[in-house]
Order: C-alpha cells, then sequence, then structure tokens
C-alpha cells in the first residue's frame, strides 16, 4: 500500500483549472519531487494535499484513509507535515521554543493538566525541551539554540523550518521548495540533511526548482505543467522525455531558466 | 535569581504587611482596585499578549461577572464562594460562546467584532429592566461571608483581593508554561505553520480566550462584593480602554508589567484629581506619552535596564 | 406611505453616517489606523458649530465651514503628535495612543463646555412636501449637502493629484515613496481630511439632534458599523453602509417593539452578522 494516493485531484479557480486531474503515488521511504515550470501548480498541489486549499474534485489518501477535506492540523497530527516557502518558522521565539513547538502534533495539551497536575505537566515541557534538543543536534545548529529564529542567516532559517517539521514526528515530510534563494554551499548542506531524514525512515515529498538537488536527491519525479501532470518516472528518464525537455528542461537547466515560463 | 517559592513567601509577606503601612482607608480602596483591575488586565492579557488578538469587549465580561455575582446573591442567597465559581463559569460560557464565532476573525475585524458584542450586552443591562433594573443598577450586594466572618472593611478586601491576585497569576503561570502555553505562542507568532504542525489554531485561542474571561469574570464578582453595587456603567468602553492602558504600557505578554500597569492606572488618576475637570484629559495625554516613550511597555523598560547594569557589571 | 417617510428619514440621518464613515476608511485604507478618535472630530464640528452661532453669531452655514476647518488643523496637529511618532510599531500601541486621543479630546470637551446636552438653533425651518413624502428642510440641506460633499471627495480621489498619490500610498507605501509621493505629508493630510469629514457630519447632524461631549463616542461606533459592513477602505462601501445603517435604525424604531432602547443594538448587530458571514464586508473584495 502506498503512504500516499493522490487520485485525480483537481481544483479550479473561477474558470481557471489550476490542477487538473493530477494523480501520483508515494511509497514509504521514497523521496519524490515534484517539479514543473512556474504557475504549473505545484504549490496548489501541495497546499490541496496538505489540506490548506479545498479541492473541487479527486481524491487523497494518506495511509490508506481518505485526507481530503480534513483540516492542515489534523492531517498533521496523522503524519502529514508541511513547510512553507516563506515565514516557515516563529520569528519571534529561540530556535529552542521553535522545535518545542513544532512537537505539539504528536502531544494533545490539555487545560486541566496544566492547572491541575503541575508536576506531570513539567515533566512534559522537560521532555519536550530533551527531544527538541535531540532535533537541533540532528539539524548541526546545537549553537544556535537560543537565538531568536528571525535574526537566524538565511540558510539556518531554512534549516530550522525543516526542523520544526520534524520535530512533529511526520511519516511523510512536504517541503516546499526548501532550497530557494540558497547559495551552493547551503543547497549542498540541505542536499545532505534531506537525505539523511530519509534515511531515518521518513517519506520526503518536496516540490522544488533548483535542479542539483532534484536530480541527485530524488528518487522519482513528477512533472506538471499548466496543471496538468505531462510525466513521471526515474529523474535520468525524466530529463531526457522530449515533453518535459519542451516545456521545461528546453530553457536551460537549473532553477533560474524555469522562472520566465509564468 | 531568587528560587519562585521564596518570591511567593516574600510577595505574601509584603501583602500582610501592606495594610499596616497604608493606614488610610482611601489608599486601601484603591489597593483593592489596583488588585481587582490587576485580575481583569491579567485576563485580557491572556488575549492581547498571548494570542495577539486585540479585544475590544473586555468591560462587558468584567460586568457579566458582576451581574452574575449581584443576581445570585440577592435573589438566590448563594453564599461565596460559590457565586465566585458560578460567575466565573458564566462568564467563561459567554467567553466561549462569543469567541466561538468572533475567533476565526483577526486583526481590526476581531477587535471590532467584540467590540459589537460587548455594546449589545451593555444595551441589554441597560433595557432589560425586570432584570438588571436598567440604569439604576443593583444595590445591597452582600458582602464576602466565610466560615461566619464577614469581610467588612477596605483591610478585609486588601487580603481578600489579594488572595484572588495571588490565584490568577498562579493560573496564568501555570497555563503559560505547559504544553497549552506553547501552543499559544505558536499561534501568536505564525498561525499558519502552527496549523502546519499539528495545532488546532482555533481551539487554543478559544481556550485562551475563554481561560482570560474565566479571570475577568472572577474579578467582577469580587468587585460587585466590594462595592455591593452594580449598574451598566461598568460595562462601558472606559473601563476596556484603561484595562488595555494597562496591559499595553505594563508590556503585553508579561505578568509582572501587567501588575504594574495595573498599579498605575488605578493610582495615576486618582493622583491627576489636582487636576480637577482636566484630570482625565491629562489621563488621554499621559497614554500616548507612554506609549511613544515607552514602546515595550514598563517592562521591556525594566528588562533592558536590568541588562544594561548586568552588560556594566561584566565590564566593571 | 408610513415605510417609505421611514426610508426617506433613515436615508437623511444614514448620509450623515456614511460622511463620518468615508473620513473613517480613508484613514483605515490609506494609514492604517483605526482612529478611535474619530468620533471625537464628529463632536468638535457639533460643539465648534455651537460656540460660534452662539458666542460670535456667525451665520450657520460659514460656521461650520470654520467649525471642519478647525477640526482638519487639529487632525493634523493630532496625526504629527500622536499616529506619526508610533509609525511601523505594534498596531496595538497606534490602537491606545488613539484611544488617548479620544479620551483628552472627549473630557476636554466635557471641561470647556460641560456635560449638559445643547441645541443648535435650527438654521432652516419648516418642511417642505417631497412627492407625498413630508422632509424637514434641515434634512433636506444635509442630504445634498452630504451627496454633494461624497461626490466631489469621489472625483478628488480619483482625479487630482493628491487624490492619486493617496491611492498609491494605500496600495503600496513603499512603491509611492519611490515614486516621489511624499507618504507622511499623504498621511498627515489623510487624516486632516477625515476628521474634516467627520466634523461636516457633526456640524450638520448637530443641528438635527441635541449635542453633547460624549457624542464621540457613539459616532465613533456607528462610524466603525459603517465601515466595516461597506469593506474597510471602499469609499462606496462605507456610504452603502451608512445608508443601510440609517435605514436599518430607522425601521427598527418604526417597527419593532421597544424599538428606541435597542436603536443602538441595530448597528452592532450588523456588524457582528455582516463580519461573521463576509468578513470582507458587504461591498468589499476578498484580499
Amino acid at each position: 500500500m502506498p503512504l500516499l494516493e493522490v487520485q485525480d485531484l483537481t481544483v479550479r479557480f473561477g474558470g481557471l483549472v489550476a490542477v487538473n486531474k493530477v494523480s501520483f503515488s508515494l511509497e514509504a521511504g521514497e523521496i519524490l519531487g515534484l517539479i514543473g515550470p512556474n504557475g504549473a501548480g505545484k504549490t496548489t498541489c501541495f497546499n490541496l494535499v496538505s489540506g490548506f486549499l479545498p479541492a473541487t474534485g479527486g481524491a487523497v489518501r494518506f495511509q490508506g484513509r481518505a485526507a481530503l477535506g480534513l483540516p492542515p492540523h489534523a492531517l498533521a497530527r496523522r503524519g502529514l507535515v508541511r513547510t512553507f516557502q516563506k515565514q516557515s518558522l516563529f520569528a519571534g521565539l529561540t530556535v529552542r521554543e521553535n522545535v518545542m513547538i513544532g512537537q505539539q502534533a504528536v502531544l494533545r495539551p490539555s487545560v486541566w493538566a496544566a492547572l491541575l497536575r503541575r508536576p506531570a505537566e513539567r515533566a512534559h515541557v522537560a521532555a519536550l525541551r530533551q527531544r527538541a534538543e535531540e532535533v537541533l543536534e540532528f539539524l548541526e545548529m546545537t549553537p544556535l539554540v537560543e537565538t531568536r529564529a528571525g535574526d537566524l542567516a538565511y540558510g539556518d532559517q531554512r534549516r530550522l523550518a525543516i526542523g520544526i517539521a520534524l520535530a512533529a514526528r511526520p511519516a511523510l515530510l512536504m517541503l516546499d521548495e526548501p532550497a530557494a534563494g540558497m547559495n551552493p554551499s547551503e543547497s549542498e548542506r540541505l542536499r545532505q540533511l534531506i537525505g539523511r531524514i530519509r534515511d531515518q525512515g521518513v517519506t520526503v515529498l518536496l516540490v522544488e526548482h533548483d535542479m542539483r538537488v532534484v536530480m541527485s536527491l530524488c528518487d522519482r519525479l513528477v512533472v506538471l505543467d499548466s496543471g496538468r501532470k505531462i510525466a513521471e518516472g526515474k529523474p535520468a528518464d525524466v530529463s531526457r522525455d522530449p515533453t518535459v525537455i519542451r516545456v521545461y528542461l528546453g530553457e536551460g537547466t537549473g532553477g533560474a531558466g524555469a522562472g520566465s515560463h509564468a | 535569581m531568587i528560587a519562585a517559592g521564596a518570591r511567593g513567601f516574600l510577595a505574601v509577606a509584603v501583602v500582610a504587611a501592606l495594610p499596616w503601612v497604608v493606614t488610610s482607608t482611601y489608599h486601601l480602596h484603591l489597593l483593592v482596585l489596583a488588585g481587582i483591575f490587576a485580575v481583569m488586565a491579567l485576563g485580557l492579557d491572556l488575549v492581547l499578549g498571548y494570542l495577539g488578538e486585540l479585544s475590544l469587549g473586555h468591560a462587558a465580561f468584567f460586568g457579566i461577572g458582576a451581574y452574575s455575582t449581584a443576581l445570585l446573591t440577592r435573589h438566590l442567597g448563594v453564599p461565596f464562594p460559590a457565586d465566585l465559581l458560578l460567575a466565573c463559569a458564566i462568564t467563561g460560557a459567554f467567553g466561549f460562546l462569543i469567541g466561538y464565532p468572533s475567533l476565526r476573525l483577526t486583526g481590526p475585524y476581531f477587535a471590532i467584532v467584540t467590540f459589537g458584542f460587548a455594546e449589545i450586552l451593555r444595551l441589554v443591562a441597560l433595557n432589560w429592566v425586570s432584570v438588571t433594573r436598567g440604569p439604576m443598577g443593583l444595590p445591597d450586594i452582600p458582602p464576602v461571608r466565610l466560615f461566619g466572618f464577614a469581610f467588612t472593611t477596605e483591610r478585609h478586601y486588601v487580603y481578600l483581593v489579594a488572595a484572588l491576585v495571588g490565584i490568577a497569576i498562579v493560573v496564568t503561570r501555570f497555563l503559560i508554561d505547559s504544553r497549552v502555553g506553547h501552543a499559544f505562542l505558536g499561534v501568536r507568532e505564525n498561525e499558519e505553520l502552527a496549523t502546519a504542525v499539528g495545532i488546532n489554531a482555533h481551539r487554543y485561542k478559544l481556550i485562551g480566550f475563554s481561560a482570560g474571561m474565566v479571570l475577568t469574570g472572577a474579578a467582577g464578582s469580587i468587585y460587585a462584593r466590594y462595592v455591593h453595587f452594580i449598574d451598566p456603567t461598568a460595562l462601558g468602553f472606559f473601563y476596556t480602554s484603561t484595562v488595555i492602558a494597562m496591559v499595553i504600557v505594563g508590556g503585553q505578554g508579561s505578568v509582572r508589567g501587567t501588575l504594574i500597569g495595573a498599579l498605575l492606572f488605578t493610582f495615576l488618576p486618582e493622583y491627576l484629581r489636582v487636576a480637577e475637570q482636566y484630570r482625565l484629559s491629562a489621563f488621554g495625554v499621559l497614554i500616548i506619552l507612554a506609549v511613544i516613550f515607552m514602546p515595550e511597555g514598563i517592562n521591556g523598560m525594566l528588562k533592558r535596564l536590568a541588562i544594561g547594569r548586568r552588560a556594566r557589571h561584566a565590564a566593571a | 406611505m408610513l415605510l417609505a417617510q421611514q426610508v426617506l428619514n433613515g436615508a437623511t440621518i444614514g448620509i450623515m453616517y456614511a460622511l463620518a464613515a468615508v473620513g473613517l476608511t480613508l484613514t483605515f485604507g490609506i494609514l492604517r489606523v483605526i482612529n478611535f478618535a474619530h468620533g471625537e472630530f464628529y463632536m468638535l464640528g457639533a460643539f465648534v458649530t455651537y460656540t460660534l452661532l452662539v458666542v460670535a453669531e456667525i451665520p450657520y452655514v460659514q460656521a461650520v465651514v470654520l467649525a471642519v476647518l478647525t477640526a482638519c488643523a487639529l487632525g493634523l496637529l493630532a496625526e504629527r503628535l500622536t499616529v506619526r511618532p508610533l509609525r511601523g510599531r505594534h498596531h496595538f500601541t497606534v490602537v491606545l495612543a488613539t484611544l488617548g486621543l479620544s479620551v483628552f479630546l472627549q473630557n476636554g470637551a466635557l471641561a470647556v463646555w460641560g456635560p449638559d446636552p445643547r441645541e443648535i438653533a435650527l438654521p432652516w425651518d419648516g418642511a417642505m412636501l417631497l412627492g407625498g413624502l413630508i422632509i424637514s428642510r434641515m434634512r433636506l440641506v444635509a442630504l445634498a449637502a452630504g451627496v454633494v460633499l461624497i461626490a466631489a471627495l469621489t472625483l478628488f480621489i480619483r482625479y487630482t493629484r493628491v487624490g492619486m498619490a493617496m491611492r498609491a500610498v494605500a496600495r503600496n507605501p513603499d512603491a509611492a515613496a519611490l515614486m516621489g509621493v511624499n507618504v507622511p505629508r499623504i498621511y498627515g493630510l489623510t487624516f486632516s481630511m477625515g476628521a474634516g469629514l467627520a466634523a461636516v457630519s457633526g456640524g450638520l447632524l448637530g443641528a438635527i439632534f441635541t449635542i453633547e461631549p460624549t457624542m464621540g463616542e457613539w459616532a465613533v461606533i456607528k462610524a466603525f458599523s459603517v465601515v466595516i459592513m461597506g469593506g474597510l477602505g471602499s469609499v462606496p462601501g462605507a456610504v452603502a453602509g451608512g445608508l443601510l445603517l440609517g435605514v436599518a435604525e430607522s425601521l427598527s424604531v418604526g417597527y419593532l417593539p421597544g424599538g428606541v432602547g435597542y436603536r443602538d443594538g441595530i448597528a452592532y448587530a450588523m456588524i457582528i452578522l455582516v463580519l461573521l458571514l463576509r468578513p470582507q464586508g458587504l461591498f468589499g473584495q476578498r484580499v
């Protein structure tokens, strides 16, 4: 059974069909890349699957259960957690607090526990702290625990965003353009991080422009153009697909080239 | 850093000594009012400081607490502290019912919708004469009686209100330090991301708002007991603005700041009485000056002073 | 016929609500500031008119014009002293500053004029028949003045250089600044215009109702409800919202049992319903 199954996913905005009968599936332990030129419907697709946008039609099954129509927080509690392209952190709080809040997904905090079972509650909060430190060690961000998230360097902010999502103990981690705006050394470090996340048993779905990241990291690619799926397969095969080359890679490989095709 | 227990002990000692240091009835009266305002302000700070939303209907919830106690004691003879607990429950229920739809909105929209609800409640208090006696208000609310002891003087109420402030501080602290408090912070800082990691934002906003209103209802209940009288002016917007001033000038999102703000804005208008009819105008000017010159509130200023002192120590 | 009469009465008051609300919505649309002192400029419009009439014995029309200019000047000053220093700060602090301004102005007025209600002597008495409906001449003047002013304002915003600059700032202050718009000047001007519009409304409605220093309190509430109904920042929305509120209130007094006591409740009920069902306002667009 695939971890995630997307079938004929469709959304219309007025007359525009932004995502048109897109189907794909993800096996546990895979890294799947969702690529395509700007305006192809990748992020829209992402928002539909993660519950941030209501779909017009189609079906999404996560871990064998219907997922479409559930609110995002409910999906997150089931193990489907996403990041955002922009502002994917709690800027006013410290790095540690950011990761602690990320763990809310696996908790059921209660007011009664907070007020009436104080010792147990303190133990819970201490456990959150402990786990936050483990996640930050995994991200190689331990020296930054007390830094305000908004004050971090850009690359660190992007890594923290992944850390927050990781703290939620996802079965499926959905990353929305994690490498956007990164310099080559930062994106190389990110590539390694995503690889290590997969090694921990987390399945990854990513939308990405940076072809270097996509080609070397993903097991499979799904290519969208104008809201439709036009190709699917191993990176090497997809990059030789004539349709893909025409709409996308033909404009010159590399992230920047895709930008003009809005 | 003093341990929490020691700090608590110190606070109890200060409060115990207070009515012997402050002897004038008038100042004791102001202390009682400041304490009641402090509880109300702590309730508002949960919404303002921890959820990051501006409620403009706060005085109405104070009024619900006060009217609840007035009606329960006058008609049904409900004894203390049962009336206090019921007033808290009723105010909390109103908080839940009003918060449920309102908290789907944010920013100016939330502010104005809470304002609308509050004004409707005030009009009900004013016009539902058979229950509230309208503008005449409800007099003769009996004083607090506990184990046969009647609370009658200002000094008695200083202790009672201090205990209430203590409970309110503990409740707020426990809530903020807990996992629930972390969820509040997440929602305040980035609601979309909080949702994406599994936090039901609306649920936590509702929890925070209702909890804040429970505290506010407690303040209202004790106020009704203390002054023995309640009328619709207590639900007025002036009180809402005063409490907002306490929280923002004190420093939103901080218990210490809120307490300082409550003391300041209870005593200040009284000392401005020398300015006679210009008293409240001067109060308005002071609010403006405070926000302009203390952007992070009094608490922010104290923090910066403390950091500066530590830096100087380190340099020396 | 009674129904039509109620609607007409409501519409004259509604236009005045619209005038006050347009000022508030402009201030929000351009400065992104909710001005809680807006009602106090409305109150000042009425009281300065009253004082000029009684003390200086200036004719009504000139008195209103002078009152409006006074409000504009005070608005300019208020923006400079309370709103400008807080630019870029947390929006709660700006709200609190305008609340402080409101407390200051309202209590200043109480100190100067005392708490008693007063009346502005009717400049035009008598009534006229208008297609079978009765309308007092004062209300007719108010209605006409309201329509003319709103039309003039719309043209001003659409076609003058300053109006275009205002629209540019509303859309994106940084881009407007880059294109050479003096953004702080536009902020000051808008705030001052908003104060002036509130004062016009106060000067005209003051001759229809009694006036008192606390009248700004409910005026700002009504202006708010109108602005929310119309969609924050939308001028046509504010006009439509004003008319709607005026008519709804007039009908509720005529047809609801115990209507007068709860008349003000109509405004709040409308705000709440509109916000909960259609948060972008009746005429606003989803952002």
